[in-house]
């Protein structure tokens, strides 16, 4: 009832006569609206002029403060939506993943869930416990940050990861077995950590190898392989106060610490020692894109060849999936001794050159396609492209190769002697100590004083 | 000529010296403005004085008009301030003491009745001169909290959030104040015990 009689009185209210205004009100108005308009217009030209420029500027005023509020409003809102989107996506751990596996792989959630037989979790939280059979092996991690490769009868577990933002940490606590961490410039800045039983292994930009031998004797062994490792004793020794708890391993070098030990002093690794690692991981298997040539003066003719060129299937792979597709191609293109397939898998590798460029694998890659195009008899284009690896790589180690491809292309192909000579020569003066030097010299018919 | 063009346009021409467009203006807001100083202050002659200081003042001061603001609100902004200064300047003042009891007109229809029985008049009843009168006298009695929004609200059909920017204040405020408002008006017609019947009875 309170409603109706509200609405009732807004309605009666609104309807009420309107006051009409009378002809004196009229007549009121003009008469004074004339006087102004009369005055405005009495005022001298200079007033009238300002006036305008006063009118003028306080409407410019009136529209920038409005603007400059309004573009306030909206930088606020932006540096709020993106400082709000930073913060969530900050704070969320970067999760490693697994990668590649073989053999039995079994995964006791930090959530208390369990993972085997081919079903596993997307990412790996803090908590979860990996185990990895005997016979298998399995890499995780987290592609240009850091990768683990855990060997068989390995047990590890995920113990800390930080924001993907600012300075990160990623630890990891072997329960027992080997593994291989690569740490890689992604991660640079950030902290990585193995821990075991006895012992603390934080990288510092590298390559290295943790053993916690759960048989036996409870003996954590590191070697590092590249860069630096600080390994530090995990419970502090009784009755060595003065103890050094910290050493940092070189390259090369290896430590031991038994439990409540310190770290043994890092001595230099043995041969064997790095023939086991090297069985271990696989390590042999580097480099990723390798020319079969012979590491001889005549290796630039080998190449022309041409070589065959062998790419690692190491894992995990770094080499894009291209790379299969095109051998593939080139395989047919031989099969079928069809230039047009030839031509398209010189395309599809010089693609991936440019668009998945790597330092690892550019060179090697490069030199392959010079020497296919001298393989189909292309004597320019493969000039100009062992050019660019003269140009563009002058330090590779392979470079030498290419300014020798250019002579012995003008020199046999080409007949342009005078250009091989000009190659050869520029070869002795950029890549005095090279292999290549020494097949220059014999091209000029330059004798080599002896000492 | 300047049929179609929003206010704020026409505020921009006036500025640049078209007195057509400010005569305009004139027209379009000549009656709300009257119609709401004299609800404001009880007196016709006074409303129309105070409506012309109205419109003056607005065109001199258009140069400090906010063209990103509404004219209508702008001008009943100033048209509330005059009327204040003239309600307390008791120049134009009626003699009708807040606190004094109203002495309605019986006349044929009496407020209460349109406002308690929709039946007992046709709307064409409601236009008239004794009802008009009477809420008059009414508003006139009531304190000028109130009777602001009464008028901005129920009579010029302002929304809360014109009436609020008019006034200055919330729209919060506002929606309080019209509560009281009406309640106050109801007491003074009489209606509050047939509320309270009402309430009882529900």
């Amino acid at each position: 009832m309170k409603q109706e009689l509200s609405a009732r009185f807004d309605y009666i209210m609104a309807n009420l006569r309107q006051a009409e205004p009378s002809p004196s009100f009229e007549h009121n108005f003009a008469s004074r609206f004339s006087e102004a308009v009369a005055r405005r217009q009495m005022e001298p030209l200079p007033a009238r002029v300002f006036g305008k420029i006063d009118h003028f500027i306080r409407d410019l005023g009136m529209i920038l403060s409005y603007r400059r509020r309004m573009l306030a409003r909206v930088t606020a809102s932006f540096l709020i939506t993106v400082s709000a989107g930073a913060y969530i996506y900050s704070s969320q751990p970067s999760c490693p993943y697994l990668m590649s596996k073989s053999g039995d792989i079994r995964i006791i959630g930090g959530n208390g869930s369990i993972y085997g037989k081919g079903a596993y979790p997307d990412k790996l939280i803090v908590g979860d416990v990996i185990y990895v059979d005997p016979s298998g092996q399995l890499d995780l991690g987290i592609p240009d940050r850091y990768i683990i490769r855990m060997k068989g009868a390995s047990k590890l577990r995920v113990a800390s990861l930080t924001p993907r933002i600012g300075k990160g940490m990623a630890e990891f606590e072997l329960i027992e077995g080997n593994v291989l961490v690569n740490v890689e410039d992604g991660f640079k800045g950030s902290r990585f950590t193995i821990n075991t039983d006895s012992a603390t292994a934080t990288a510092l930009g590298t390559k290295f190898s943790v053993d916690a031998r759960s048989k036996g004797k409870a003996l954590t062994g590191i070697r590092v392989l590249e860069g630096k490792v600080v390994v530090k004793s995990r419970h502090h020794p009784r009755g060595m106060a003065l103890a050094r708890q910290v050493v940092t391993v070189d390259a090369g070098q290896k430590t031991e610490v038994v439990p409540d030990g310190i770290p043994s002093s890092p001595q230099r690794m043995m041969e064997d020692e790095w023939d086991e690692l090297d069985e271990l991981y696989g390590l042999g298997k580097k480099p990723h894109v390798m020319l079969l040539i012979k590491n001889t003066p005549g290796r630039a003719k080998e190449l022309l060849g041409p070589c065959p060129i062998i790419i690692s299937d190491e894992r995990p792979r770094q080499i894009p999936r291209k790379v299969d597709r095109a051998m593939l191609r080139i395989g047919q293109a031989v099969q079928d001794n069809d230039r047009s397939k030839h031509l398209e898998s010189i395309r599809m590798l010089e693609s991936i050159v440019k668009e998945e460029p790597n330092p690892k694998y550019n060179v090697q890659f490069l030199l392959y396609i010079g020497s296919y195009y001298e393989y189909l008899s292309l004597h320019e284009e493969a000039i100009k492209v062992f050019e660019g690896v003269v140009k563009d790589y002058p330090d590779s180690p392979l470079a030498s190769i290419g300014a020798c491809a250019i002579g012995i292309i003008y020199d046999e192909k080409l007949g342009d002697r005078d250009r091989a000579e000009k190659a050869y020569r520029a070869i002795l003066s950029r890549y005095p100590n090279s292999l290549e030097a020494i097949w220059a010299e014999e091209r000029l018919g330059i004798k080599k004083e002896s000492n | 000529m300047f049929d179609n063009r929003p206010d704020e346009a026409l505020v921009s021409i006036a500025r640049s010296g078209d007195e057509g467009a400010f005569e305009e203006l004139f027209n379009r807001y000549k009656k709300p403005i009257i119609n709401f100083i004299y609800r404001m202050i009880g007196n016709k002659e006074t409303a129309e004085e105070v409506a012309v200081e109205v419109f003056m003042k607005a065109y001199n001061n258009l140069h400090i008009f906010d063209p990103n603001k509404r004219f209508n609100t702008w001008l009943f902004t100033i048209a509330k301030n005059l009327s204040k200064n003239a309600m307390r300047d008791r120049k134009y003042f009626r003699n009708v003491s807040l606190d004094q009891d109203i002495q309605l007109e019986s006349g044929p229809v009496s407020l209460r009745d349109v406002i308690a029985d929709p039946g007992s008049a046709p709307d064409d009843a409601i236009r008239t001169k004794e009802l008009e009168r009477e809420a008059q006298a009414i508003l006139d009695s009531m304190p000028v909290k109130y009777r602001e929004v009464v008028v901005l609200c129920s009579i010029q059909g302002m929304t809360y959030k014109e009436a609020a920017e008019v006034i200055g204040c919330s729209v919060a405020s506002i929606s309080t104040r019209m509560t009281e408002a009406k309640a106050l008006f109801m007491k003074k017609i009489g209606l509050d015990d047939v509320e309270s019947k009402t309430s009882e009875g529900l």
